[in-house]
């Protein structure tokens, strides 16, 4: 099947940074299907989805050898279809659930005016509240009327799913859905998320930092350090042998009930460049002096894409455990 | 002022990432604030002739080299007469805002350290002052304390200080919860020591700001009282009533009010832009 | 039910809390002005008696002040004076305060209206554009305008717009309000430009506007900066927060953002300084009256001022007191308005 988003070479230049916020990143992803990108604060994940929905400052410079979505390239679309797109094909759902609704305007006038942007009100109405109640608000005719402090983080957010795919789009793009919200909360959304995606037929890009969140769902996942894609694969590969040593780290960050502690990953080191060298070095056990000087490009290892000169000494001796 | 910020702990980690060079405007706001430190200090090297020197024979000269800005009615040196004039307008504005900003923030510190029903009393006596309309009220205390410089300062300083005690207690209740402060505390440390240490000089660097923004609000507000005449008194040559001498022949002789008002503007101007230098060097916060 | 007679009762707490505020702030002023009244270093009944009178004149004429009374007496008998709506008599005019300032207060605000819808109306309007489109070389206009509005003493303005356009251009009268003398308009109102525009003759009009256009302009050109710079930083910040980015992610159009969504959220400081421009502006036309010797308020509190006429005084910081407060308290009740949270707390 043709993706319906295909990435290629995706570069984010942030005015008066020295480095790219987002280097060389490549995907695709098929109708229906879910892909995750994981990486740490920083990595550049959030970037990127900004950057396919166009939602990045105009001074921030995108550049790709190929964006597209659904046969349109993102990047020349003139502003008004772009809207459109944004309007009825393109959905997304942030990370605050607090923030990303206007404290003035009550819920229902917030999502009735995305109805109205997609062309779609009053006809989905109906619609409308027959998502809120299956995400989970109780009489959801009354709750439109409420403004959002009445509501709870959980309920914010909830609604905002129900808000992004009443207008059927074809593509959510998912910036740490659940990050903000306690543990239980946070597998009901997911959950929920996931019935309505299978539902729909609708591809899912999920970003987040929490691998465990991650497993649960996708079944392609992209990880990302400082903007570049170190490895990519199918979830459950990269979890079985993770050939990446960034990999391995985040892996080993998963907290679980029994075995020993494991070695946290080293502290983010500030402002060292990398120009030339794997984007990694600075952090990593098993760097030597050709890491520091030659990036690694990416091979196809035991069923992912690892950037790694060492990959195979790795995979076979893994740094973190 | 300079003192006040050497003694915040907080402005030593941006000192040491400091600028290698000084650009153009640092290098132009330097030189501004050079410029009217020389007027308020040795005005008389500045001053081409006597600002009091009468000489009817010269009356009403147009700007020229010999007169930069021009003679008066009575024929004096309107020049000379502004720069003279810099340490009564100037002098007065730095005299008011720097009593304004020492009393209000004794004040707003000691409110908020102790709390409670005193705290309630003094921010009440605050909010009254603040719901004066204070220009009416600056020169009905001005007229009422007779018409001087001495009066249009009180009046001023008066109105001032209740602003800097609601920031400064601000700023002070939202310190003492800090964790320094708290380990200050811990460590045994003395309600004034820690008051003096480690809560006030996290507060100088606001009060700074908002110094500098002032200097040029009181230089309008002093220099309107002695438009209206509430101010100084003739035959000083203080801005305002320079100006507002010269309002009378303005039709006729335009340089003898609106060169002054220039240098008032001029000055003004610059403390305001210094203010929103040291804000902007502040960070949002 | 209950919850709403409790909405009822607190919301009449509320209103009584700030009138109670609103008496004590006054009763303060006025205790003020009475202090600094009794200290002015003229005698009041010297001046009122006038230059040639003999001591036992003056001393006559204090007693029928009532100045030779113990302070005590003398405030207890100026605040029940006052209750009864009694200012006293101008040393200067020799006629009730009251009336005089009934007489002066049309033209005043006249200024003050004209004047504070154009800069209300175009401080936000330059604010919102300048927020809107943040690049381009309107913004350089902008900016210069905002710097100078900040800076610029008004009598400087005035003075230099009085010698520039009424002096070399003569395109504007170089003082005094509209002359009703000789044009038959009767004096309705007191404030030139609605009389004349009562008749309908539009040279009249004309002439009344041209009266008032050099007054306004000093006071839009001293007052514009700071509504517009506000405007734009808050409506700036506004634009960053995250729900304008939700908004532009459910594809709603950028112009309904900016006025739906984020408007209204950035009014709030907007708001309050309107309110305290509005509170301030009787004192801020003293200046301007003076400079143009406009026959209102303020040239009349700038000659009480100067000629100690104690009576006027207090009348006027009674007055202008008053209108503050007011003014503050009224811009209170439009916050609940802007916020959803505070208007469900009422």
């Amino acid at each position: 099947m043709s993706p319906i988003l295909s990435v290629r070479g995706l570069t984010v230049c942030y005015p008066n940074a020295d480095q790219p916020a987002v280097d060389d990143v490549g995907f695709d992803l098929a109708p229906g299907a879910t892909i995750a990108v994981v990486g740490e604060s920083g990595s550049g994940k959030s970037t990127v989805a900004l950057a396919l929905s166009r939602l990045l400052n105009p001074a921030v410079s995108i550049r790709a050898d190929a964006l597209t979505f659904e046969g349109h390239d993102l990047l020349g679309l003139p502003r008004e279809a772009l809207r459109r797109l944004r309007a009825r094909r393109i959905a997304m759902i942030f990370q605050s659930p607090f923030g990303s609704w206007n404290p003035s305007r009550t819920i229902g006038a917030q999502l009735v005016d995305g109805l109205r942007a997609a062309g779609l009100w009053p006809e989905r109405r109906q619609r409308l509240l027959e998502l809120l109640k299956r995400v989970g608000i109780d009489d959801p005719e009354r709750r439109l009327g409420d403004y959002p402090h009445r509501f709870s983080g959980g309920m914010l957010q909830r609604a905002m799913i129900a808000g992004a795919l009443v207008t059927e789009p074809s593509l959510l793009i998912a910036d740490e859905p659940t990050s903000a919200l306690d543990a239980t909360v946070q597998a009901e959304i997911l959950e929920i998320l996931d019935e309505l995606r299978k539902e729909q037929n609708l591809a899912l890009m999920l970003i987040s930092h929490d691998l465990g969140v991650v497993a649960r769902v996708a079944q392609h996942t992209l990880v990302l350090y400082r903007g570049r894609v170190v490895e990519s694969g199918p979830t459950a590969a990269l979890y079985r042998h993770a050939g990446h040593p960034y990999t391995q780290g985040l892996l080993a960050a998963v907290p679980r009930l029994e075995g020993p502690r494991k070695t946290p990953l080293p502290a983010m080191p500030q402002g060292t460049a990398t120009i030339g060298g794997c984007v990694f070095a600075s952090r990593c056990p098993r760097a030597e002096e050709l890491c520091r000087t030659s990036a690694p490009p990416a091979r196809r290892l035991n069923g992912t894409d690892v950037a790694c000169h060492f990959a195979e000494d790795v995979r076979r001796e893994p740094i973190w455990r | 002022m300079t003192r006040a910020h050497t003694a915040a702990p907080g402005g030593d980690t941006r000192r040491s990432r400091a600028p290698r060079r000084p650009t153009w405007s640092q290098l132009w706001a330097g030189a501004t604030v050079l410029a009217i430190a020389a007027l308020l200090l040795v005005p008389g090297w500045l001053a081409p002739s006597d600002p009091y020197h009468l000489d009817v024979s010269q009356r009403f000269q147009p700007p020229t080299a010999a007169h930069l800005f021009g003679t008066d009615d009575a024929g004096r040196d309107i020049f000379s007469r502004v720069v003279h004039g810099a340490r009564y307008s100037i002098g007065t504005s730095v005299v008011v805002v720097t009593a304004a900003a020492l009393f209000g923030t004794v004040y707003g510190a000691a409110a908020a350290w102790f709390g409670g029903a005193l705290d309630r009393v003094l921010m009440r006596v605050v909010d009254v002052f603040l719901a004066f309309p204070y220009l009416v009220f600056a020169m009905a205390i001005s007229a009422s304390l007779g018409r001087g410089l001495t009066s249009a300062l009180i009046a001023l300083v008066a109105l001032w200080w209740p602003s800097y005690a609601r920031m400064v207690r601000g700023q002070v209740l939202s310190l003492i919860k800090d964790y320094h402060v708290r380990a200050a505390r811990t460590l045994g440390a003395s309600g004034p020591q820690i008051l003096r240490w480690h809560v006030l000089p996290h507060t100088y660097d606001q009060v700074l700001v908002r110094y500098t923004l002032d200097l040029g609000q009181a230089l309008i507000a002093l220099t309107g009282l002695s438009f209206l005449g509430l101010g100084a008194q003739p035959p000083t040559p203080e801005w305002g009533l320079l100006i507002a001498d010269a309002k009378q022949y303005a039709l006729t002789a335009w340089w003898a009010a609106v060169l002054p008002g220039c240098v008032v503007f001029l000055v003004t101007l610059n403390f305001m832009s210094l203010g929103d230098r040291l804000r902007r060097r502040g960070g949002p916060r | 039910m209950t919850d709403r007679r409790e909405r009822t009762g607190s919301r009449l707490l509320r209103l009584l809390t700030s009138l109670a505020w609103i008496l004590l702030v006054v009763w303060v002023a006025v205790s003020v002005t009475f202090v600094l009244s009794r200290i002015v270093p003229a005698d009041p009944a010297r001046l009122a008696a006038g230059l040639d009178a003999g001591p036992e004149q003056v001393a006559e004429v204090r007693a029928e002040m009532g100045l030779d009374q113990p302070l005590a007496v003398q405030y207890g008998r100026y605040l029940g004076d006052l209750l009864t709506g009694d200012l006293g008599r101008s040393l200067q005019t020799r006629q009730p305060v009251i009336d005089d300032l009934l007489t002066a207060l049309p033209a005043s605000l006249e200024l003050i209206l004209a004047s504070y819808l154009i800069y209300a109306v175009i401080g936000i309007l330059a604010g919102i554009a300048w927020a809107y489109w943040p690049r381009g070389p309107h913004t350089l206009l902008l900016r210069f305008g905002a710097v100078i509005g900040v800076a610029v003493p008004v009598f400087w303005v005035g003075l230099v717009l009085q010698v520039v356009f009424a002096g070399k251009l003569q395109w504007f009268p170089v003082a005094g309000n509209f002359d009703y003398e000789g044009t038959g308009v009767p004096k309705v109102t007191g404030m030139g430009l609605v009389d004349t525009a009562l008749t309908g003759q539009l040279p009249l009009i004309g002439e009344a506007l041209r009266t008032l256009t050099l007054p306004v302009a000093t006071l839009v050109v001293t007052h514009l900066a700071v509504t517009m710079t506000l405007m734009r930083s808050s409506l700036e910040e506004q634009l960053k927060r995250p729900y304008v980015r939700t908004a532009r992610a459910r594809g709603v159009k950028e112009r309904r953002i900016v006025f739906v969504d984020a408007l209204r959220n950035s009014l709030n400081p907007v708001v309050t300084m309107l309110g305290l421009q509005l509170g301030w502006s009787l004192g801020g036309v003293v200046i301007v009256e003076v400079i143009f010797s406009w026959p209102g308020f303020g040239r009349y509190a700038y000659q009480a001022f100067s000629a100690f006429d104690y009576n006027a005084i207090m009348a006027i910081t009674l007055l202008s007191t008053v209108v503050f407060v007011t003014v503050n308290a009224l811009v209170g009740m439009i916050y609940p308005m802007l916020d959803p949270r505070l208007k469900e707390a009422r």
